[in-house]
């Protein structure tokens, strides 16, 4: 029951924040560096140790499904890529050891380039979406990775202060 | 954890990559060429995303409303220092321009007196318990070459005549004062006699002594210096008379002038530093 209530906090959270970049981008985050700021949730998720890879999966399915609804975007976009980065996070921190803050910026920067990548390759797709070049497309892609980078650990810390269940080690 | 939960978990983390790609295959699909299945999923997505799209679309509005509320008011508060700075220059750009009219109005009198003057500005003012002025100060002293009995005019007329200098001021004595005493002539009657100030405290006046019994003056008449004694120049105007009364001892003519020139209003002065180049001129 706690740690429902946790995820449902995380998922305002993260919510909160969207509402809040989506308001105040212009002025803190022009583009292109406009940060996935939803991601570094879904990652925190991932590598905690404390939190069940079901439940982590349903937190990741839900932001992603806030993000669809509230981006207007096809419905399964983001919930489709945010339970694809959820699992590859996990694995990774499943495979890999160290944590700490340069752990949680490298993993941040490298999923945000690839799922940024495939959000894109999916929006090719989609018909009438808008096409850009691979030029601007790569840098848009690094920008947005290096800014959700660099909010990362302050991301982290948020989940681990929200639900400090998740740094618990199961028995 | 069991083999059976083991299975369930399973099926729902596959279930949690499915339906997003469900969804979003039916989305991105071209209108022409949905199946039943992706028109079912439509039907069910379409309804929920607009009521979402709305509420996201209402709380963003919300708070970029605030944001611009935000907006107006530092733009209001910037606007109101703007305005309080343009109303303090425009304060002081009006009083430029009186000073201004003022020095104009000196210039004309200058060319109008054809004599060697100096410019003074007023730098105090000594005022009654009636709120009369009884003694100016004027920025001009020994310094400027300014001496002792040097007439004094505005442009409305006689203002008086350096009573004392110090090196970078002098005091002016006015022709209201008691101690004052010029030789005048009335303009029409050519009737000749002497003013001296009163020292009412109360009010600008000074007592006219005439030279004759039988000159006919009235209430009105204009007096101006005579040049009589070459202190003052001929012809500066002093005032109108105010008053004719009877000889109190039978001996002279009497009567009280109002002078011209309003000496709680003066800011700038004319010193007559050298006789008059041509007499007459006023």
């Amino acid at each position: 029951m706690r740690s429902a209530r946790g995820s449902i906090i995380i998922v305002l959270v993260a919510f909160a924040i969207l509402l809040f970049q989506s308001v105040f981008s212009r002025l803190l985050a022009p583009y292109p560096f406009s940060p996935y700021v939803g991601l570094p949730f879904v990652f925190a998720l991932a590598t905690a140790p404390g939190i069940r890879l079901l439940r982590g999966a349903l937190t990741a399915f839900a932001i992603g499904y806030l993000y669809d609804f509230f981006t207007g975007n096809p419905l399964g976009l983001h919930t489709f890529v945010f339970v694809v980065g959820y699992f590859t996070a996990w694995l990774l921190g499943y495979l890999l050891s160290f944590r700490g803050i340069i752990f949680e910026m490298v993993l941040s920067f490298v999923l945000t380039v690839l799922l940024g990548g495939l959000l894109e390759l999916i929006r090719g797709f989609t018909p009438g979406g808008i096409a850009r070049s691979g030029g601007t497309l790569t840098l848009a892609l690094f920008a947005s990775a290096f800014a959700t980078a660099l909010l990362a650990p302050i991301l982290f810390a948020l989940v681990r202060w929200v639900d400090p269940e998740s740094e618990r080690t199961p028995s | 954890m069991n083999y059976f939960q083991t299975i369930r978990d399973a099926a729902i983390l596959l279930a949690l990559l499915i339906v997003p790609a469900v969804f979003l295959r039916a989305n991105l699909r071209d209108p022409s060429e949905l199946s039943w299945l992706d028109r079912a999923l439509l039907q069910v997505s379409g309804p929920v995303q607009y009521v979402a799209e709305w509420a996201a679309d209402g709380v963003t509005s919300i708070v970029e409303d605030y944001v611009y509320l935000l907006d107006v008011k530092s733009d209001n508060d910037h606007l109101r220092a703007e305005n309080d700075r343009l109303q303090r220059e425009m304060r002081v750009l009006r009083s430029d321009v009186q000073r201004v009219r003022e020095l104009e109005s000196l210039l004309g009198l200058r060319e109008r007196l054809a004599a060697e003057t100096m410019t003074a500005r007023v730098i105090a003012k000594d005022i009654s318990p009636s709120f009369r002025v009884v003694r100016l100060a004027i920025d001009r002293g020994e310094q400027a070459g300014v001496h002792a009995g040097m007439p004094v005019v505005a442009n409305q007329g006689l203002v008086g005549q350096i009573r004392r200098v110090s090196g970078r001021f002098a005091d002016v004595l006015l022709t209201i004062d008691p101690e004052s005493r010029v030789d005048v002539v009335v303009g029409e009657s050519r009737a000749r006699g002497r003013i001296e100030g009163l020292g009412d405290r109360g009010r600008y006046r000074c007592r006219i002594q005439f030279d004759r019994m039988d000159d006919r003056v009235a209430v009105g008449d204009e007096v101006f210096t005579s040049g009589l004694g070459k202190k003052f120049p001929a012809s500066i105007l002093i005032g109108t008379i105010s008053e004719v009364g009877g000889p109190e001892l039978g001996l002279q003519q009497e009567g009280e002038v109002t002078p011209a020139v309003d000496f709680t209003r003066l800011d700038e002065v004319l010193i007559l530093t050298a006789g008059p180049k041509d007499p007459g001129a006023l």
